[in-house]
């Protein structure tokens, strides 16, 4: 039985390296002596990113053995240990993105009720309280208090 | 810098002693405990949300109530830790290992007070070293050419080695992508815009609160997500029951003072050093009074001197913490680097200024946060009874 598992360090290294490679062309546009810093320092980036990479390789073959001998190995990302976190991660993202679009108020309703359905927070009566204090409490503290323009989007 | 200290008490009292500086310490006390107590919500995240809130307050009283909740968050967490066995926030870890036995015992109560004593005066000897210490190296400090500055600079990214304790290169990966996400905005040698996205907001560099909101909170969230699951299926132990009295007869208190005094000089040591937090300065302050006591192995069981040591080094460490972030800049721990933002957004700089310059508000939110030490003291024996 051969399942495919794979060290953490696979994974942040594959991820340095292809942000080092996105972002170094673009660097060599960059007038004067704007891009020596960054360069620089992607330069290194990469560096450990296929340091950590092979390192990784190298504790996926270890981990392997391991488990094949039946002893327990922790570190290695899963789907089913690490969805929650990344979803939750992911559901941020999506809100962040909403705000502009939809209006500070309307994208923040949505995501209150959507974070407490994901987090298993299901009665009716909790969910709609704590959004309306939340929301009116921002509300007063930061439109009418403070003054601030939040985005309206489409409530406009 | 002493005679102009002296010289301007008047100034910095009645900087102090207004109505909303006195009820910002206040809020902050309460709002800190509880922060505190509730595991998962730590110092840092308390300090880093509230920061919005103070926006549109007065320098002094939003950087005495931040630096509150600091403190008291610390003490808070010593509640949960002794009451229930949860650490409220990881620098009372050491605390619940005898504070928990004592709770079982029936005599949580004693230590709840004992603990909240020598919270108060480990926060309070700190902010006398807070303000003894820090107007002299800012003095050092206002020497420093750019040169010096390079060096600081170095020695801030240098930390990344004692941090990085399990491993180097992941410390360095961290450390380097700091400095790429620290490019982003317009270069100041050619004001070139890098990496900007073409957003407008991105010219100036990322700003320091979202980016401490975003490295220090969005993480928490994350780790809770993945506990959440766990702890459906966590057992409630048994909680013992609560009684006795809340403060220690004075006989067996004088036996403690030496242990919270030490503890409380190591965790200001431990705050100073870069990187090292309350978590270590409790472990540090309960080690060292373990060495010295008669009784080691009491330690572990429901000892009042484990109690004291841990509980007096963390709230040190507070005050140690505060003091080369005001003066270089350079923070002594994740809780202290989320407070010089709060510091920056008010339109104050890390650096000699704060003690020439600034120095009546400077000094107002240094005593402020000794009164709250003292408030915190009171209020924590308060909740204990």
């Amino acid at each position: 039985m051969k399942k495919k598992s794979l060290h953490y360090d696979v994974i942040v290294g594959a991820v340095l390296i292809v942000i080092s490679a996105a972002l170094f062309p673009q660097t060599f546009k960059f007038p004067g002596t704007a891009g020596i810093f960054p360069q620089f320092i992607l330069v290194v980036l990469a560096i450990l990113g296929i340091y950590t990479l092979i390192y990784g390789i190298k504790e996926t073959k270890q981990d392997a053995a391991k488990a094949a001998a039946g002893e327990t190995v922790n570190p290695v990302f899963s789907w089913a240990k690490d969805k929650l976190p990344l979803l939750g991660y992911a559901l941020i993202v999506v809100y962040i993105l909403l705000i502009q679009p939809l209006g500070f108020f309307l994208a923040t309703t949505l995501f209150l009720v959507g974070y407490m359905w994901f987090l298993k927070i299901r009665k009716p009566l909790t969910l709609a309280l704590v959004t309306i204090f939340v929301d009116v409490f921002l509300y007063v503290l930061f439109v009418i208090l403070l003054k601030l323009n939040l985005p309206k989007g489409i409530l406009m | 810098m002493f005679e102009s200290f002296i010289n301007s008490l008047p100034e910095i009292a009645s900087n102090i002693f207004t109505l909303q500086t006195m009820l910002a310490i206040t809020l902050g006390v309460i709002g800190g405990m509880v922060i505190g107590a509730l595991p998962g919500l730590s110092a840092t995240m308390g300090i880093a949300l509230m920061i919005p809130f103070t926006y549109a307050m007065e320098p002094v009283a939003a950087l005495a109530m931040l630096m509150t909740i600091y403190t008291s968050a610390i003490a808070g967490g010593s509640i949960s830790a002794i009451l229930i066995h949860t650490p409220g926030t990881p620098s009372s870890a050491a605390t619940a290992l005898d504070g928990y036995p004592l709770t079982q015992r029936g005599r949580g109560l004693e230590a709840l007070g004992l603990a909240m004593i020598s919270s108060c005066l480990g926060g309070f000897i700190s902010s006398l070293a807070l303000l003894f210490i820090s107007p002299l190296l800012a003095q050092v400090a206002l020497k420093f050419g750019s040169a010096e500055n390079f060096f600081l600079g170095l020695f801030g990214l240098s930390i990344i080695a004692s941090l990085a304790s399990k491993s180097l290169s992941k410390g360095l990966i961290a450390g380097f992508l700091g400095l790429l996400l620290g490019t982003i905005g317009i270069d100041n040698n050619s004001a070139y815009p890098r990496f900007t996205l073409g957003i407008t907001e991105m010219l100036s560099g990322i700003p320091s609160v979202p980016a401490l909101i975003g490295l220090f909170s969005i993480p928490q969230v994350m780790t809770q997500i993945e506990k959440a699951r766990k702890a459906d299926k966590a057992v409630k132990d048994e909680i013992g029951e609560i009684k006795g009295r809340v403060l220690p007869p004075w006989k067996d208190f004088r036996k403690l003072i030496p242990t919270i005094g030490i503890s409380s000089v190591l965790g200001i040591m431990v705050g100073i050093l870069p990187g090292a937090g309350g978590d270590i300065g409790s472990w540090v302050g309960y080690n060292s009074a373990k060495n010295r006591s008669k009784h080691p192995e009491l330690f572990g069981t429901g000892s009042l001197e484990g109690i004291c040591a841990s509980e007096a080094a963390n709230n040190a460490v507070t005050g140690g913490a505060v003091i080369p972030m005001l003066t270089l800049g350079i923070p002594g721990s994740a809780a202290a680097s989320v407070l010089m933002g709060g510091l920056m957004i008010h339109g104050m700089t890390p650096g000699g200024a704060l003690f020439t310059k600034q120095a009546t508000t400077t000094f107002a939110i240094i005593l402020g946060f000794m009164l709250a030490n003292i408030f915190m003291g009171v209020l924590g024996l308060l909740i204990s009874r």
